[in-house]
């Protein structure tokens, strides 16, 4: 009878794999989708910028006309007791809030949504940028921080500028334990075994003479669990000639 | 081992993890720890508070910027194409 593998056993959901929740600050998303956001503009102070252990830039608390207080993804260059703006009539500048269909081509934008209210999805870790490339009437193409052209809605908000924190990876982490505990504070397992490298009981790749897979690396989408390990799904493997 | 990186902050580390590790973390860390000019009365005294959190130690002006300095040349191209960072 064989172990279960490291996927089945983080399925369970216990502490061990769990991401430590309970340190964060709370969601940072744009404001609510209403009628002011939909029609006017809000405007708010900067009161408060902090680092936050669920994401690589800074957060700010920000508070607005209405004394509703929000978590805010910071840009650079961004001061605390500076005012923002968040809506349709927002301008265009470093740190405001706007829909895609009133920020000029060529703009950089950051945390920007998927769908008209769902409070921004792309473009949040830090030192990235997205690039408007074109307006059509009924899409907005953006470029994506990996190349990729991103077809959106021009209802979608997204806000101006770079996000803070750039250069995040310069300085090398020089020695494995320091990773392990980059890693561990959000709950991803390091060091990593490979299956290769296990004993027959406890992967399908383990166990023999020499190490060796023993078998066809590529599995089924619906393998079921235990055996789903390799090249999941693979459209094709090997080298691209 | 060369003299310089003996002073150096990577020195902690010893002979150890490669030389061209050593100098890039020697690098950054002091520059990291020099004072910066403030964005707001121009003086000589930011200092890094936390990740990417800077302050002026005369002025009190906080902002933020780069993870290990107060600002990356793609941020500093934003700031000037889309003109302020709000107002104060």
């Amino acid at each position: 009878m064989g172990k279960r593998i490291i996927s089945q056993r983080r399925g369970r959901g216990t502490n061990t794999y769990k991401a430590p929740s309970h340190r964060y600050n709370g969601k940072v998303k744009h404001r609510n989708y209403d009628t002011l956001e939909r029609g006017g503009v809000t405007r708010g102070v900067v009161r408060e910028l902090f680092n936050d252990p669920a994401r690589t830039s800074p957060v700010a608390t920000i508070l607005f006309d209405n004394n509703e207080e929000k978590l805010f993804l910071v840009p650079e260059g961004l001061r605390v007791g500076s005012n923002i703006a968040t809506g349709t009539m927002a301008e265009v500048e470093v740190g405001n809030t706007l829909p895609l269909r009133n920020v000029p081509e060529g703009t950089y934008i950051y945390n920007i949504e998927s769908r008209p209210g769902d409070g921004g999805k792309f473009v949040r870790s830090s030192g990235t940028y997205a690039t408007l490339i074109a307006h059509d009437s009924q899409k907005t193409v953006i470029q994506l921080p990996s190349g990729v052209m991103k077809t959106l809605n021009p209802e979608c908000r997204c806000t101006i500028g770079v996000v803070a924190g750039g250069g995040r990876k310069e300085k090398p982490l020089v020695k494995a334990g320091k990773k392990f505990h980059k890693l561990r504070s959000k709950s991803t397992l390091y060091p990593k075994v490979r299956g290769v490298a296990m004993n027959h009981n406890d992967h399908p790749f383990g166990g023999g003479n020499h190490k060796h897979a023993g078998k066809g690396t590529t599995s089924s989408r619906n393998a079921p669990p235990g055996r789903k390990v390799g090249h999941i799904a693979a459209r094709r493997t090997g080298r691209r000639r | 081992m060369a003299v310089s990186n003996k002073s150096s902050s990577a020195g902690r580390f010893g002979p150890r993890y490669g030389r061209r590790i050593r100098v890039k973390i020697s690098n950054i860390e002091a520059q990291m720890k020099q004072k910066h000019k403030c964005p707001q009365c121009g003086r000589k005294s930011v200092k890094r508070i936390n990740t990417a959190i800077w302050q002026c130690t005369k002025c009190e002006t906080t902002f933020a910027g780069g993870t290990y300095l107060p600002d990356t040349p793609v941020g500093r191209v934003s700031q000037k194409a889309s003109g302020k960072v709000g107002s104060e």
